[in-house]
């Protein structure tokens, strides 16, 4: 090792000198490098945007699906904000230049299923109650034909008022009509029966369609 | 008020955070939280003086106008939240003061962090009673769930904000009434 030693800064530096031709890079590389960075950013941000479009467009196709299927009339609605309590399950909506909403109209997914309803129109903004919104009431059909009043719990949705003796089994359908000549909107399915001795109406709990709150859009059905 | 609120700004903007965050919901319906409650007993538990009561009072006002109906509910029950925190915190450290055995066995920031633990879990169940008697509904599983998912955030918020030394009970106990 000794023998060596008198070499050793002249053979790091010959080393670092060699090193340096192999890893340094020329300026307009790096720039080039830069560039290319940039440019790749841009290609994410572009691709997002695309897909972001792909999935409106989707959601735009099914809902014209069931615009034509129902013959309904459907306006496009953003979602500005959510309840802040947990408690209450209502959404904020922008009102729509041009658009004559109204207190009572229904507001669907894309797929048709019922979100809730309009309960206050103000100038720039409109409040919607979900259907699992404790305040949210309204008569459905169950079934075939049979009608009761259904009512939001947040975890979901019961029907009261419907008599033990109506048959209504868990898996039928909840529905309703929005005009006399629209076609049916879901709402959910019943989920458990139970009869209470003491009571003459039955015990309905109902599994709402639309499970998740992930929607930035609604379509209100005039 | 306003040389107040500009004294106050930092929390002034976390709050306001925590409020956009329940407005939007980014997280969806997967988590049962409300991030300007934990908020509310967060600055009542670490801030002495008027400025949790003026900031709950304030957002109880702005959380009223984004919930259906117009009675002032938020506006009463954020204020009752934070001056019964404030109360069961001074009740817990005066307890601390006297007993030997709750000190001398685990240490006073044990000691702290569970008191404040607690009193958490109190302002979240009064929380629940407030709203199932407001709404006139109740769901055994729906408030057990919010409340273990709240004290779970709470941590989170706690871990997250209270890097800056706070004010241990004692310290705050100093400047109240004992």
């Amino acid at each position: 090792m000794l023998i060596f030693l008198p070499f050793k800064s002249t053979i790091q530096n010959f080393l670092i000198i060699f090193s340096q031709q192999f890893s340094a890079i020329p300026d307009n590389s790096s720039l080039t490098i830069k560039k290319l960075k940039r440019h790749n950013l841009l290609i994410n941000i572009e691709l997002n945007n695309l897909k972001r479009l792909k999935e409106e467009n989707e959601k735009l196709k099914k809902a014209l699906n069931f615009k034509e299927r129902g013959g309904v009339n459907l306006t496009v609605v953003e979602i500005i904000s959510f309840s802040p309590s947990q408690w209450h399950k209502s959404v904020i909506i922008s009102c729509p230049v041009g658009k004559n909403l109204k207190k009572g109209l229904f507001a669907v997914n894309e797929e048709g299923n019922l979100l809730g309803k309009i309960v206050e129109v103000q100038d720039k903004y409109c409040r919607i109650d979900l259907v699992n919104d404790p305040n949210f009431n309204l008569p459905v059909f169950v079934g075939e034909n049979k009608t009761g009043l259904l009512k939001g719990n947040i975890n979901g949705a019961k029907i009261l008022y419907i008599e033990a003796d109506e048959k209504i089994k868990s898996g039928d359908e909840v529905w309703l009509r929005a005009g006399s000549s629209a076609s049916a909107i879901s709402i959910g399915k019943v989920k458990k029966v139970s009869q209470n001795p003491s009571s003459l109406f039955c015990d309905i709990d109902v599994t709402l369609l639309f499970q998740d709150y992930f929607f930035d859009q609604v379509f209100i059905i005039e | 008020m306003i040389k107040f609120l500009l004294l106050s700004k930092n929390i002034l903007m976390i709050l306001f955070i925590l409020f956009l965050i329940d407005l939007l919901k980014p997280l969806g319906a997967a988590l049962t939280v409300e991030f300007l409650l934990l908020g509310v007993i967060f600055v009542s538990l670490n801030k002495k003086g008027w400025e949790p009561v003026v900031m709950s009072l304030l957002f109880g006002y702005l959380k009223d106008l984004f919930v259906i109906g117009s009675k002032p509910f938020y506006l009463i029950e954020l204020p009752v939240i934070c001056f019964f925190s404030r109360y069961l915190l001074t009740h817990f450290a005066f307890i601390s003061l006297d007993s030997k055995h709750l000190t001398g066995f685990s240490g006073k920031e044990f000691y702290a962090r569970a008191a404040k633990s607690v009193i958490v879990v109190v302002c979240l169940f009064i929380h629940v009673c407030f709203n199932s008697v407001y709404s006139r509904i109740f769901l055994a599983y729906f408030s057990f769930n919010f409340i273990i998912q709240s004290l779970l955030a709470y941590f989170l918020l706690n871990h997250l904000l209270n890097k800056d030394a706070a004010p241990t009970p004692l310290e705050t106990v100093k400047h109240s009434r004992f």
